[in-house]
């Protein structure tokens, strides 16, 4: 059974969002069905290949052309190659063990993995590295569309992830990553997760998650990470980087989030998991989250928050919270450490976060708001400068806490104060999670984006290494008209 | 003259099912040319606690005497399994432990490690015991873990 929150603790809950999750796994087991006679596809400009027994030895797999199954060409598919898969729909959950391989629809709105509420994941990258997945779409499978773990360089662009039972599209445990251009909806958790990685060296751009429990999810993620250019709304909850410690690499820290267009994030009808029912109503919510820079979004029309700094409560906690100076430890060595299990509660509160320069409007309960439960606020090095908004909770906060400078006791920390705990008793009469296999959705979009020349481009293997961000040339999104 | 094991509580010698104590085929040599000694290992009474997580187990290596209760105490915030690495799935595993009643059939299904769960197995018989979940991991990667029982 699931913990529940509970009222009567003195302390603010921002709970967090993981999942992964699914019955187990019997990709190999599957098959596919193709609705439609494929068309041939087009071989790279090489020498002619040597076919034998009917697959071509020019690195591209095609599927079904050469390959019945997504799963038997992944399974066939070496270090570079190319699995190719043509327009159909494919009632599998694929498993990826090999490395460097990328695997492509050739349509990403008619290259369809099905899972029938039966499957539980589209695609599943089990510590394989430099694995790109384009170009397609994965809906209804009960656990994730998109899923890599444990691995060093990845790459999701291009994708549809539609009415899955956790995530949309989810790095867990990987490094060396990007996730861009593509488009998640309704699940319960999150459209888009990283987690568990410090330095997650990765990059999420130009997607847009809605109708989700979640915009974006990342519990003890951080480092060199980057949220961009992207759109999230129509979530209960817009985007929530948190802490805790039933994963590993806590605290969650050093995330840049940056550009976004984030808005309407109170959706009553959404799959929902229980966090996301208590952060109904925020754009932006870091859940003791440290370090982050949250700059240049355009934040708007949140019945609570547009940009909120809260803690999270962990009652049954695995682990002491990691001083300051083990907070540049990478993952891979905090990990291995032997816990100390804590007499009572933590609380991780939000620290050292910077506030800057976004523009915020109607977000009714204050634009942007800090708060605690028991620490003094001016103690916890958050910053705000520089933001275009009409309320924050406490009042004057960018008077109170502006950035480049010392805070202090001095001032009045207390009108206006965000009373987060006031959102476990709120969350009793929140409207309750609806099943992801039947929750209203909006008509699933058959015409998103298309990766360019996806029939004919080149195989390129995820890159460890993720892009060069000119964080300095984003600017504020324009907002909807 | 036969000789006996005594003091220890961690018997090296034996395996036996999960509710009990058996004898097994190996024995103890008393240094004289033709006696041998059985001797039945029985839990030892020591705990060791492994944190299921998500998505990982802590610690991922674990060394422990013969006898040793191993706890599995899922404080993540998802389900999980523990599956021997050579059981491919929550229904392989029912059917295992449905028909295989030796000390190395062990393990535990994932509606059965839903968060707050928990589940202990007493290691009777010396080993390398590989195991991992099947929905966050494949045997050896991703989600898993291995005790050595000396």
């Amino acid at each position: 059974m699931k913990k529940v929150l509970t009222f009567g603790v003195a302390l603010a809950v921002m709970g967090s969002l993981v999942s992964c999750g699914g019955t187990d796994d019997e990709s190999a087991d599957s098959t596919s069905q193709a609705t439609s006679a494929p068309e041939q596809t087009s071989a790279p400009d090489t020498e002619a290949p040597v076919v034998e027994d009917g697959v071509s030895d020019d690195g591209v797999l095609q599927v079904p052309q050469e390959f019945d199954t997504i799963q038997a060409a992944v399974d066939a598919a070496s270090a570079g190659d190319l699995v190719l898969i043509d327009v159909g729909v494919y009632n599998e959950a694929v498993q990826v063990t090999t490395d460097d391989i990328v695997i492509r629809g050739v349509d990403r709105n008619a290259v369809i993995l099905d899972g029938n509420f039966e499957l539980d994941n589209g695609f599943r990258v089990v510590a394989a590295n430099g694995v790109a997945i384009e170009n397609m779409t994965a809906q209804n499978f009960t656990k994730n569309g998109f899923f890599w773990t444990g691995s060093t360089g990845y790459r999701g662009s291009y994708l549809t992830a539609w009415r899955n039972g956790d995530y949309g599209i989810y790095a867990f445990d990987s490094v060396g990553g990007v996730l861009e251009y593509s488009y998640a909806a309704g699940s319960p958790d999150a459209g888009f997760y990283i987690g568990q990685c410090f330095s997650c060296d990765a990059v999420v751009r130009n997607v847009v998650s809605e109708h989700n429990g979640l915009g974006y999810s990342g519990t003890n993620s951080g480092g060199n990470l980057v949220i961009i250019d992207s759109v999230f709304r129509y979530n209960r909850a817009g985007i929530v980087p948190n802490s805790g410690s039933y994963e590993l690499c806590y605290p969650q820290r050093a995330t840049t989030i940056a550009g976004n267009l984030v808005y309407s994030n109170n959706q009553p009808d959404t799959p929902a998991i229980d966090v996301a029912l208590l952060a109904m109503g925020n754009g932006i919510l870091s859940a003791g989250g440290t370090g982050n820079v949250i700059e240049k979004n355009r934040v708007y029309d949140h019945d609570r928050t547009g940009i909120g700094l809260v803690p999270f409560l962990e009652e049954d906690a695995n682990d002491q919270i990691p001083t300051k100076d083990a907070w540049e430890e990478p993952c891979s060595e905090s990990k291995l450490k032997d816990p100390v299990i804590p007499d009572g509660p933590l609380l991780w509160d939000s620290i050292d976060n910077v506030v800057r320069d976004n523009v915020l409007d109607d977000n009714r309960r204050a634009d942007i708001a800090v708060a605690s439960a028991g620490t003094d606020l001016w103690t916890l090095g958050n910053c705000f400068s520089g933001n275009t908004h009409s309320s924050s909770a406490p009042l004057a906060l960018e008077s109170l806490s502006p950035c480049g400078s010392a805070l202090s006791a001095d001032g009045d920390w207390v009108s206006g104060d965000l009373v987060v705990i006031n959102w476990l008793v709120e969350v009793e009469s929140a409207p309750p999670a609806v099943d992801y296999k039947t929750a209203s959705l909006p008509d699933q979009p058959t015409d998103l984006e298309n990766m360019p020349d996806a029939s004919t481009a080149p195989a390129v293997p995820a890159s460890s290494t993720p892009p060069v961000v000119d964080l300095a040339a984003i600017a504020v999104p324009d907002a909807v008209s | 003259m036969k000789s006996l094991l005594v003091g220890f509580a961690a018997v090296f010698v034996v395996v036996g099912c999960g509710d009990g104590t058996s004898l097994s085929d190996t024995s103890v040599s008393s240094g004289s040319d033709d006696e041998v000694v059985s001797v039945a290992v029985v839990p030892n009474g020591q705990v060791v606690d492994v944190q299921v997580l998500d998505n990982s187990y802590r610690p991922l290596d674990l060394t422990i005497e013969v006898g040793t209760e191993v706890r599995f105490d899922n404080k993540g915030r998802n389900e999980h399994n523990i599956l021997p690495d050579d059981v491919k799935s929550d229904a392989e595993l029912i059917e295992l432990l449905a028909t295989d009643d030796s000390p190395t059939a062990w393990g535990v299904v994932s509606t059965e490690l839903s968060p707050g769960d928990e589940y202990s197995h007493v290691f009777l018989e010396p080993g390398v015991y590989p195991y991992y979940c099947s929905i966050h991991g494949v045997p050896g990667k991703g989600m898993y873990g291995v005790i050595v029982v000396e």
